[in-house]
């Protein structure tokens, strides 16, 4: 055991285990990135922590409950067409499925602007309504507790929308929140927890970060690493046979 | 030639080819890096396919590049430079070409001896 503890095999003791220890956490980084999991999840955050304004929503943000408070633009209200009171209907489970009729009741979501105290402004999802019955925007003061979701145009979300016809614009996408408040807007939007009154709540589309599909690039590269582990571990071994064979041979010549 | 010049042989064919197709196979991603990246055009199907070829075949040059390293007695440093020389481009060529004149040495003692 002694031989194997030299001071000069030290250094290579060192340096292996350094590889090692350096392979297999890059193997469990590229397991993670393969699962979708290279953001850690968050709750009970500040929503400025959660939607960080100027940057895409983190995917460990998605379906958080915050609360926000601020002003109603009632002059940017947008109204999202052909909508199921539970949002999840519009998930595609199966990509590449083709879609051909739709199981759910068609309403609108009214979604109002909310102008925070620092300028910017996020979309809020207040409720659906089926029929062709509007509600009118929400002005004044307001605290509103809601869950946040991504940008309809944001390619992690694959949802589906029948259309029926007609040239409005159909996902809910943070460039029409923008356009309409002409202000600065954090990246997706919020589903109201409880409806406004005389609309029913809608149920958010993501309930939590968005399951994506696993990547087997990713996965390969978890592989590699792991190969690499094992290839430093042989190597390491092999050495260190050779440099303490090397010595005895040595020890035996010299006597 | 004798016994031991055989059992380099091998070694340095596994080698040789290695070197060769690892060089290659990073030549061509040096080509699509700079295709996609320095002219900003989309990335071709073949671009990931290329990486995670690379990240199979250089665990394979360095497996080859140490039995190589084994029969040849080199020291740990020499050893470990030959398989870095398969992440630069060129340098799996420049160092397959310098291997190659030291197995020429070696075979020709092997021979002589």
């Amino acid at each position: 055991m002694r031989r194997y503890l030299e001071p000069r095999l030290l250094g290579l003791h060192l340096g292996a285990l350094i590889a090692i220890v350096t392979c297999v956490a890059l193997a469990n980084w590229q397991w993670e990135r393969a699962h979708g999991q290279n953001v850690p999840s968050v709750s009970n955050a500040s929503f400025a922590e959660l939607s960080p304004l100027r940057d895409f929503l983190p995917r460990s943000s998605i379906g958080v409950k915050t609360t926000v408070t601020g002003t109603w633009l009632p002059k940017a209200q947008i109204i999202a067409q052909e909508r199921p009171q539970d949002g999840r209907k519009l998930i595609i489970a199966n990509p590449g499925e083709p879609r051909h009729g739709i199981d759910y009741e068609l309403g609108r979501w009214f979604v109002d602007v909310l102008k925070l105290d620092d300028g910017s402004v996020i979309g809020v999802v207040r409720g659906w309504r089926a029929g062709g019955q509007l509600a009118k925007p929400s002005t004044g003061r307001a605290t509103v507790t809601g869950y946040l979701q991504p940008s309809e145009d944001s390619p992690d979300v694959n949802i589906f929308i029948k259309s029926t016809g007609g040239d409005v614009p159909l996902a809910l996408t943070t460039t029409q929140i923008v356009e309409r408040a002409g202000l600065t807007a954090h990246d997706g939007y919020l589903v109201q927890a409880t409806a406004s009154p005389g609309l029913k709540p809608v149920t958010p589309i993501y309930s939590s970060a968005i399951k994506i599909n696993l990547q087997w690039q990713n996965v390969l590269y978890t592989f590699n690493w792991i190969v690499f582990a094992v290839i430093v571990g042989f190597m390491w071994i092999r050495v260190v046979q050779d440099e303490t064979e090397n010595k005895v041979l040595g020890a035996d010549v010299a006597q | 030639m004798n016994n031991s010049a055989q059992d380099i042989q091998g070694t340095w064919t596994f080698f040789k080819y290695m070197a060769l197709i690892v060089g290659t196979v990073l030549l061509a991603l040096t080509g699509l890096l700079i295709y996609v990246r320095g002219f900003g055009n989309e990335k071709p199907e073949l671009y990931e396919a290329a990486w995670t070829a690379h990240g199979w075949l250089f665990p394979i040059y360095v497996v080859a590049t140490f039995a190589l390293a084994q029969k040849l007695k080199w020291s740990l440093p020499k050893t470990v430079l030959v398989m870095i020389a398969g992440t630069v481009p060129l340098m799996s060529f420049i160092a397959e070409r310098n291997v190659a004149k030291e197995i020429n040495v070696a075979k020709e003692i092997a021979d002589i001896s």
